[in-house]
């Protein structure tokens, strides 16, 4: 036993040093790789901003400066728009960028695929096709990059795709909300069509979506408003309060009266964006007598639709103290 | 071609841009540069400040989020500071909210752009905002 | 005689061999866990999350209590966070200095008459105040009641649906908050989550960043920060992989909120208020059957700063021991509870005899040898390969973390900084653990004695704009 024991000993201690020197060689060799990493970058990139203006050289060969180009490209790529970002993708196709990564899409291993959706948006190379299907793709990351990227082309065709995943919660919910914003207009009919599906997150999701597209689809909304789940109600009234038509100051208006309280706070809260004072005496009457949450939106709603006459209405003791809050709180702002 | 030439002005245009992204002012200098500029950097609000006391800018791109002092803080003193108070101010961003280009505006911006951005629409806008002043 | 010791002897090599399997097999897990998580960083979400209006806002919430040293550049580092929507609550627990003062002077606060929602019943609040110059920031003031519950004096004011709870003197980074949300984000089932905690002594901190990370002068900082790799990088990632993460450090922790207030908030009458929410998290959810996570993600930094003194770090252990023990004792039950899963049947057990109560066989261990010889038993041998074994294990775990450090994230940018580790984590096994154990066992003593309080901890704070924090 005793032995035993020396014996788990020994093998534990030449284990230590092994990783320990492991470690230490680790690092040393990796400050010399980040060095030379550096010291490329620091050259190739006026190369990469050469493309801009449509002179920039060839792809360089040895590996690691290979890499770091395609790096560069990629990040450049990312804060880019318009122009200047069509210029890149336009070099990076003739110089064999975007066959790589189409290659890259179909790496046996995740993570490859996940970087290559990536740098596919960031650079704006024109893989649809490649990018719908990796929205298929069994690992979670490469399937949330391929949305990320159809969003950051702006793909048309990605629209119906990217709301089917977010349908069936293939993609995360912020993600996928970004990518069809991002698309835009394209997104509003799809998005409508889901303000019907079975499952009430999704249809509470897209009712939020629509209220960031810009001429959201009133009609559709106004349907939505009498949806049996709160949660989507919610979502419509928010969205409303975004779009300022006629017919959407009517129905959130309306649903100031919802039987549940966040509602009506969300209602409140739109009533104060929209502007509209047709239902001012039930904001008041919100304010004073309501639950602690509407309570508390309508009398911020107040404090936006009417500044100076609510700091005139707390001066009197007694105030309705949620009236009271909103006013100190609008006096701060 | 596209290169751009300041026929306006008989000096070249003077242009500040700060930005904690190593990116963004890869880009932005480029850009510039190649207008004609000449362009001086800074990596944080305080650095942006003390490049402008010492030489005198014709515009100044500022990015929102920084570290020490903030784009948003950064203008917020220079409209207190008769020397700088009337150098025109670009807010270049990645907050693209309705109420942060109303909050950019209120602290005294005079412009606003969010990010991603194109370096061409930047140097357009900043020949205007310095045409505009002058 | 001999039967006795020899019978210590074995429940010690038990103790011994189950505790550092445990952790030999969560360093495996964090090996692959960090791979996966290295391989993922160039396709990562975090810029969408940042750009995305479904983001959801969180409320950021600061108990403090005679803070008036560092919490105006605390304040100032957490509005600079990177993140699209959030409000900053700072509640002063009756400070008895000026933290609202230099708050106010900071930040130009204006009183405001707000109307509390009662969701949690607290000690009474004096006065509310929201900063003019951030209108994000409200302050809150109230009768001293510890920081359960302060921190429930923020969820009654929170409006936000995640509140993140963060110690007055931690120093965020920039994106920390961004990439704790991630695994809400990705499931929104995930009720919980919590970074990482690093020690920022020996770090240069200016305007409430850090822009230098270096390590401490000191050697018993030195050993903490060892001592956090290892519960972070090693614990924190295996028990989370397991679904079984205990404890979200109070320094750093992000939460739903209607979950937490539908359990009742914080605990006040306890030390370790941030470990007993956890446990009674995964109580309660397990005892519901609903879905549910606690996630650990390793990279969103929190730094804060550790004890130099003896005297200070003694304390702070014997308090953590003690609030161990509040929270797994008040959940022991659900040890022989249905559907307690890996929770109830794996980590309360593991944590009530290995954490608990484990310390105390450490130091019988330790205690043991010499007697043993003393009295010229047999056995003695035996107990020296076990101590000798229990010391290389051990060193091995540590020296293993430090190369799960440098695999992953290389935070520590010189090279003579990483060898400075390396030879620590050997020597960490050499005295600093056998003090950290006394220490533990002392904490268990004040707990079977019914100690409650906090004691004071005395910090320098960040007091100047740009110094190296205390090394």
């Amino acid at each position: 036993m005793k032995d035993i024991i020396f014996f788990a000993t020994v093998v534990f201690g030449v284990v230590n040093v092994v990783i320990a020197l492991l470690v230490v060689a680790g690092r040393f060799i990796f400050s010399i790789v980040d060095r030379r990493r550096e010291k490329a970058e620091q050259r190739l990139k006026p190369e990469v901003l050469a493309w801009l203006d449509e002179e920039g050289g060839s792809i360089p060969r040895r590996r690691l400066e290979k890499e770091v180009f395609e790096g560069l490209v990629a990040r450049y790529g990312r804060a880019l728009r318009g122009l200047d970002r069509d210029r890149l993708a336009e070099m990076a196709r003739e110089q064999g960028i975007e066959k790589s990564l189409a290659q890259q899409l179909r790496s046996r291993k995740w993570w490859r695929r996940a970087a290559a959706a990536y740098r596919v948006g960031d650079i704006g190379l024109p893989l649809v096709r490649q990018l719908v299907s990796a929205l298929e793709d069994e690992n979670r990351q490469v399937r949330d990059s391929a949305a990320r990227s159809l969003g950051r082309l702006g793909a048309v065709a990605g629209v119906q795709p990217l709301v089917v995943s977010l349908a069936h919660n293939r993609i995360a919910r912020a993600v996928g909300a970004q990518a069809l914003i991002d698309i835009g207009l394209a997104a509003a009919d799809p998005l409508e069509r889901l303000l019907w599906h079975h499952d009430e997150s999704i249809r509470a999701v897209a009712a939020e979506l629509l209220g960031h597209i810009e001429q959201g689809s009133v009609n559709a909304l106004e349907m939505a408003s009498n949806d049996m789940n709160p949660e989507v109600r919610v979502s419509v009234v928010r969205a409303l309060g975004r779009c300022g038509s006629r017919t959407s100051v009517e129905i959130v208006n309306r649903m100031l009266d919802d039987p549940v309280p966040f509602v009506r706070a969300a209602a409140a809260t739109a009533v104060g964006s929209l502007g509209t004072k047709d239902r001012f005496k039930r904001l008041v009457d919100m304010a004073v007598r309501d639950e602690y949450l509407p309570a508390k939106a309508a009398a911020a709603a107040i404090a936006v639709l009417e500044p100076e006459g609510i700091q005139r209405a707390v001066r009197a003791p007694g105030a309705p103290p949620h009236l009271v809050e909103a006013a100190d709180l609008a006096r701060v702002s | 071609m596209d290169r751009q030439t300041n026929l306006d002005l008989k000096e070249p245009l003077t242009v500040l841009v700060a930005d904690d992204d190593p990116d963004i002012l890869d880009l932005v200098v480029f850009r510039l540069e190649r207008s004609g500029c000449k362009v001086f950097t800074a990596r944080n609000g305080a650095e942006a400040l003390e490049i402008m006391r010492q030489h005198r800018m014709n515009v100044v791109i500022l990015d929102w989020m920084m570290p020490v002092a903030s784009g948003i803080d950064v203008i917020e003193r220079m409209r207190a500071d008769e020397n700088l108070a009337e150098i025109p101010v670009l807010l270049l961003t990645a907050r693209a909210q309705e109420s942060d280009v109303v909050s950019g505006f209120e602290a005294g911006a005079d412009d606003f752009l969010t990010k991603p951005f194109s370096p061409r629409e930047l140097s357009h806008r900043v020949m205007a905002l310095s045409n505009r002043r002058s | 005689m001999q039967f006795v010791t020899e019978l210590v002897a074995v429940i010690a090599l038990v103790f011994i061999v189950v505790s550092n399997l445990v952790f030999a097999a969560f360093t495996l897990i964090a090996w692959r866990t960090l791979l996966n998580y290295r391989r993922s960083r160039e396709s990562a979400t975090v810029d969408n999350v940042f750009r995305s209006p479904l983001t959801p806002p969180v409320s950021v919430l600061i108990p403090a209590f005679n803070e008036e040293a560092g919490i105006v550049e605390s304040v100032t580092s957490l509005l600079q966070l990177r993140y699209p929507e959030f409000e900053i609550i700072v509640i002063d627990d009756g400070s008895t200095d000026s933290t609202w003062g230099v708050l106010d002077s900071a930040f130009d606060l204006v009183d405001v008459r707000r109307v509390m929602a009662g969701w949690l019943p607290t000690k009474p609040v004096t006065r509310i105040s929201v900063s003019r110059k951030n209108p994000s920031l409200t302050v809150v003031s109230k009768e001293n009641g510890g920081k359960a519950d302060a921190l429930n004096t923020g969820l009654n004011i929170a409006k936000y649906p995640y509140f993140c709870a963060i110690d007055a003197d931690a120093v965020l980074e920039e994106e920390a908050l961004l990439r704790a949300m991630v695994p809400i984000i990705e499931n929104p089932e995930v009720v919980a989550t919590g970074g990482i905690v690093r020690i920022a002594n020996g770090c240069e901190i200016s305007h409430g960043r850090v822009i230098k990370v270096g390590l401490p002068r000191k050697t018993l900082p030195l050993f903490q920060v060892i001592e956090y790799l290892r519960a972070f990088l090693v614990g924190r990632v295996g028990w989370s992989s397991i679904g079984a993460l205990m404890i979200v450090s109070g320094a750093f922790g992000i939460f739903h909120r209607k979950t937490v207030l539908e359990l009742g908030g914080y605990w006040t009458d306890t030390v370790g208020e941030d470990m007993e929410l956890i446990v009674r998290i995964h109580r309660e959810k397990r005892a519901e059957g609903v879905p549910y996570k606690v996630a650990f993600v390793p990279d969103p930094v929190c730094w804060t700063e550790a004890p130099s003194s003896v005297r200070i770090l003694g304390r702070q252990r014997r308090r953590w021991q003690r609030g161990l023990m509040e929270a797994v004792y008040r959940h022991r039950a659900a040890i022989f509870e249905p559907r307690q899963g890996v929770f109830g049947r794996f980590a309360m057990p593991f944590f009530l005899v290995i954490e608990c109560w484990g310390p105390v066989f450490e130091l019988f261990g330790y205690v043991i040898v010499p007697v043993a010889w003393l009295l010229g038993v047999l056995a003695v041998e035996f107990m020296i390969a076990l101590l000798i074994l229990s010391i290389a294990w051990g060193v091995l775990l540590s020296v293993a973390a430090i190369a799960l450090e440098e695999f992953g994230f290389r935070k520590y940018p010189l090279r003579r900084q990483v060898i400075r580790l390396t030879v620590f984590s050997i020597l960490d096994n050499f005295g600093y653990r056998q003090i950290t154990n006394l220490w533990r066992v002392q904490g268990i003593l004040q707990w079977l004695r019914g100690e409650k309080s906090w004691g004071t901890m005395t910090r320098q704070g960040f007091s100047q704009d740009s110094r190296k924090a205390k090394a």
